[in-house]
């Protein structure tokens, strides 16, 4: 069934767009090679075609390609234009091929390679290259001009640190190369590149250190990498979509950052980032739950401080998950539970509330989520006054108008609030707290610990790149917990995390706890 | 496929076979927090008033207070969902926490038993809420006094029960704990009482000493003094003070010990056919008040004010065990258990005629009294003229 959907709304002929410039080769006559360019690109007006010719060595007649505004014109002109224009006549009398004679004498650039693919020219052209084609010869050159306007590194927006590097990724994925090469300036530091979208012809690049990362978690993750059918990748979340472990789970298995140290960090774990032209959001790999409860902030501060934040995070997303629904499970199944002056209050608070418990409950989380959805894209200055309406039409004149008792409101504004310890959790923990509500108002606590079963399960049964998602209290050693739930001062973990299968398992190998000074 | 349809008929299956649903809005039952039953020995009818907490929002503010009902029934059960004709609510006792009955049902057997047995068996109540019995006429009348600093009677009776260990005149029993001596051999339950006193302009409700049992049957009485001595016995004393009359050449001094630990070990010999109980009870206090300018904490003193305290303990408790021996002849101190556990063979023969041997048990006191030390004063007030 989805074959002949996905045939419909796709076309066949739509995925191979290039595949007409297979079969074409180029010609000798350079007229008839611009002429082939031209039916490929035209109509485009931003592909520029530059007829040139030596002065004084008639032979030498070339045609550059290239796409205005990507390129570096004056590059072109100084170091292209006018050598060829200038070369002499003395050089015709060489046995060499023409294309050498270019390469070698002629043309001042760094990067030039020979191609003869038709296909590999237009994707230089588009990719910022400029082209040469030279009359009398099948094959051109691709010389590397790539210059555009490009954002400069800012600090990063989502993920903002007290203490740390300031920088973040950008849109370029070469200048995000650069970013981490600076970082970690080793030979076995590798960066493979792939281009994936049969439209867009995005560039990814597979980076890791070799020696550290798993070979088998390499080459399964070029293997899906390559494995990729699709006609255009906009943002490192198709990928991350595409070759994610579990696709129906709201948990994610591959992390995403817009922080060089981080990324700098996970290769040394022994992780691989995948880096995605066009997004400042960098992938990580293999990713595993508990690191949606720790910040890179963490290893630059006190160790114990940041052992206190990893478990405030973690009973923080207990709360935000679990704090309606038991709420709502004592109120309307076990009132013995509640302490009796609570009971009294709580009933006191609910006295002309027309609706349920759990459709209060509903109702404000609804409520809740429309305010925050509200608010995340809108300007600052616009965002809070949603939060002002927001706080005071939810808050209080729901609560006067006995619309909503205000336990619940209490109870909404406490998981709203420690949803936000854990960022990057937010759309899990959203359709948890929402499961875990309906279960809880259906079955009572019985069904919350149903809920709680039921997502264990599916956290345990959850993979990551063949690292097992949550680990097994069973297999617990002392090296794995070092760096989990809590964070083991610097001088004490000299093992990497065993978890992620890094190879070479030593970080330093003088375990000492360093003398008092 | 065919999984996912399994695992949905697994999951149903056990919501659906599990329990009951007892689903239910708060506001939507009314929160009992105490009753007291009475018996109405003509009509043969369970009369029952229930104390019921509703919140009230007087000027924006949120106050609890209590309302009686009244039902009757043939039962404790039916009088209690006959009083949904008067609330319109189904009474939640999930919060109860003292059941108040009247003397009248604690003579009559069946009746006592039949409401024990419904308050058991029913899911709502819980298995430590308090049993008391009424020293007045009715249980009800409880209930309907004057509350001191609490709003609730039934929450003003659980402050008293909760700082019992600083009085040790009366001892809450919880209804498991009444049930379980009940069941028990060689062992005849109590129930703490209440009575109304007058306080000012006021009536309250004043807890005071402890109901004997024989069985099911309430058979006597043993004032607050005689409580706590009975607690020195079974080795529930955790605070209280003794007061300890110590003659001097002018005139006796009054001397308060305040009880900081005590430990009883109580243990039966039997030598030559006879049975004797050994009661060991060691105390430590604490000098705490002072009548005369007299010092006594020093280490004379101290040894005078300790040997009378273990005399009057000593003598105490011998009279608390004579008087339940003679007159009511229930076992409540517990021996009968002891000489089950000590010599279970012995135990065998003689507990058919328990009755006849408890009250001619010979009993042996010991009483040791640790002076620890004077409180935060380490002389007696000086008077100068």
């Amino acid at each position: 069934m989805f074959k002949i959907l996905k045939d419909k709304v796709l076309g066949k002929n739509d995925i191979k767009i290039l595949g007409h410039s297979q079969d074409i080769k180029l010609t000798k006559s350079l007229e008839k090679n611009i002429e082939l360019f031209k039916k490929i690109f035209n109509p485009n007006e931003t592909i520029i075609f530059r007829k040139i010719e030596s002065r004084q060595w008639k032979d030498l007649k070339c045609c550059m390609i290239f796409v205005d505004g990507m390129v570096d014109k004056t590059n072109i002109h100084e170091n292209m234009i006018l050598p060829i224009m200038n070369s002499s006549n003395l050089q015709k009398n060489l046995k060499e091929n023409i294309l050498d004679i270019l390469v070698n004498k002629i043309i001042n650039a760094s990067d030039v390679k020979k191609q003869k693919n038709v296909n590999g020219l237009i994707t230089a052209i588009l990719s910022g290259n400029t082209v040469v084609l030279v009359e009398g010869v099948n094959e051109a050159l691709t010389i590397d001009t790539k210059k555009w306007e490009q954002r400069g590194i800012t600090e990063p927006v989502a993920e903002q640190v007290v203490r740390g590097p300031r920088e973040a990724f950008t849109e370029t994925i070469m200048l995000n190369l650069t970013l981490i090469r600076r970082k970690i300036l080793s030979p076995d530091l590798k960066f493979q590149f792939k281009e994936i979208g049969a439209r867009t012809q995005t560039k990814v690049c597979v980076c890791y250190i070799e020696g550290l990362a798993n070979k088998k978690i390499i080459k399964e993750v070029n293997k899906r990498l390559d494995d990729i059918e699709i006609d255009a990748i906009l943002e490192s979340g198709y990928i991350e979509e595409l070759i994610k472990d579990a696709p129906l789970s709201p948990f994610a298995t591959i992390g995403n950052t817009e922080r060089p140290d981080i990324v700098a960090a996970n290769l040394l774990e022994g992780r691989i980032a995948i880096v995605v032209d066009g997004t400042p959001f960098v992938l990580t790999l293999p990713y595993l739950f508990i690191e949606y409860f720790q910040s890179n902030e963490d290893y630059y501060n006190n160790f114990i401080y940041s052992s206190i934040s990893r478990l405030l995070r973690i009973f923080s997303f207990f709360l935000t998950t679990s704090v309606p629904a038991v709420y709502v499970a004592l109120v309307t199944f076990h009132q013995e539970m509640i302490p009796t002056p609570l009971i009294l209050s709580i009933s006191a608070a609910r006295e002309g509330v027309p609706f349920p418990t759990i459709v209060e409950a509903l109702l404000m989380f609804l409520a809740f989520e429309i305010i925050r959805e509200g608010g995340v894209r809108l300007p600052a200055p616009i965002g809070s006054t949603i939060g002002f309406v927001g706080a005071i039409i939810l808050g209080q004149a729901a609560v006067e108008a006995r619309f909503v008792s205000s336990p619940i409101v209490i109870v909404t504004a406490l998981a709203g609030i420690t949803m936000f310890l854990t960022p990057k959790m937010i759309g899990p923990v959203i359709i948890m707290r929402f499961i875990f509500l309906l279960l809880s108002a259906f079955l009572g606590l019985y069904g919350y610990i149903f809920g709680v079963i039921g997502l264990f399960i599916h956290l345990m049964a959850i993979r990551s790149f063949g690292i097992p998602y949550m680990i097994n209290i069973g297999d617990l050693k002392m090296q794995d917990i070092k760096d989990t739930a809590i964070r083991a001062p610097w001088w004490y973990m000299y093992y990497r995390p065993k978890l992620i299968g890094a190879k070479d398992p030593v970080r330093k190998k003088n375990a000492k706890i360093p003398e008092k000074r | 496929m065919k999984k996912i349809i399994f695992i949905f008929f697994i999951v149903f299956g056990t919501t659906l076979i599990s329990g009951c649903w007892n689903y239910g809005e708060i506001n939507d039952a009314a929160i009992a927090v105490g009753a007291a039953v009475d018996y109405d020995k003509q009509r043969d009818k369970i009369l029952l008033t229930a104390e019921i907490a509703y919140p009230m929002i007087e000027h924006g503010e949120t106050k609890i207070k209590s309302e009686m009902v009244k039902s009757e029934g043939k039962n404790l059960f039916e009088a209690i969902r006959n009083a949904i004709q008067v609330t319109g609510k189904k009474l939640s006792w999930a919060h109860a926490k003292v059941i108040i009955i009247s003397e009248e049902v604690a003579k009559n057997k069946d009746v006592l038993i039949g409401i024990i047995d419904f308050i058991k068996r029913d899911a709502e109540y819980r298995e430590n809420i308090s049993l008391i019995l009424s020293k007045e006429k009715t249980a009800s009348e409880i209930l309907k006094t004057d509350t001191l600093i609490q709003d609730i009677v039934s929450f003003q009776l659980e402050d008293i029960f909760e700082n019992e260990s600083g009085v040790g005149k009366y001892h809450v029993i919880s209804l498991w704990k009444f049930v379980d001596d009940l069941a028990t051999e060689g062992i005849s339950p109590t129930l703490p009482t209440v009575r109304v006193s007058d306080f000012r302009d006021k009536k309250i409700a004043e807890m005071y000493g402890t109901g004997i049992f024989k069985g099911v049957k309430k058979v006597g009485w043993l004032n607050g003094d005689e409580t706590k001595s009975f607690l020195f016995i079974i080795d529930e004393i955790k605070g209280g003070v003794i007061t300890v009359t110590q003659e001097t050449p002018e005139k006796p001094v009054k001397i308060a010990l305040e009880i900081f630990k005590n430990k009883t070990k109580s243990k039966p010999i039997y030598e030559n056919g006879e049975i004797t109980i050994k009661i060991n009870t060691k105390t430590i206090v604490n000098i705490n008040e002072l009548e005369n300018h007299i010092d006594f904490t020093n280490e004379e003193g101290s040894r005078l004010v300790k040997k009378k305290a273990e005399k009057d303990i000593e003598n105490k408790i011998k009279g608390v065990i004579k008087k339940v021996q003679k007159e009511y002849d229930s076992d409540i101190f517990g021996f009968g258990s002891m000489v089950e556990r000590e010599y279970p063979e012995l135990w065998k023969k003689i507990k058919d005629n328990w009755d006849q041997v408890f009250k001619d048990l010979k009993i042996e006191v010991k009483a040791e009294v640790d002076i620890r030390g004077s409180a935060l004063r380490s002389k007696s007030i000086k008077v100068g003229d």
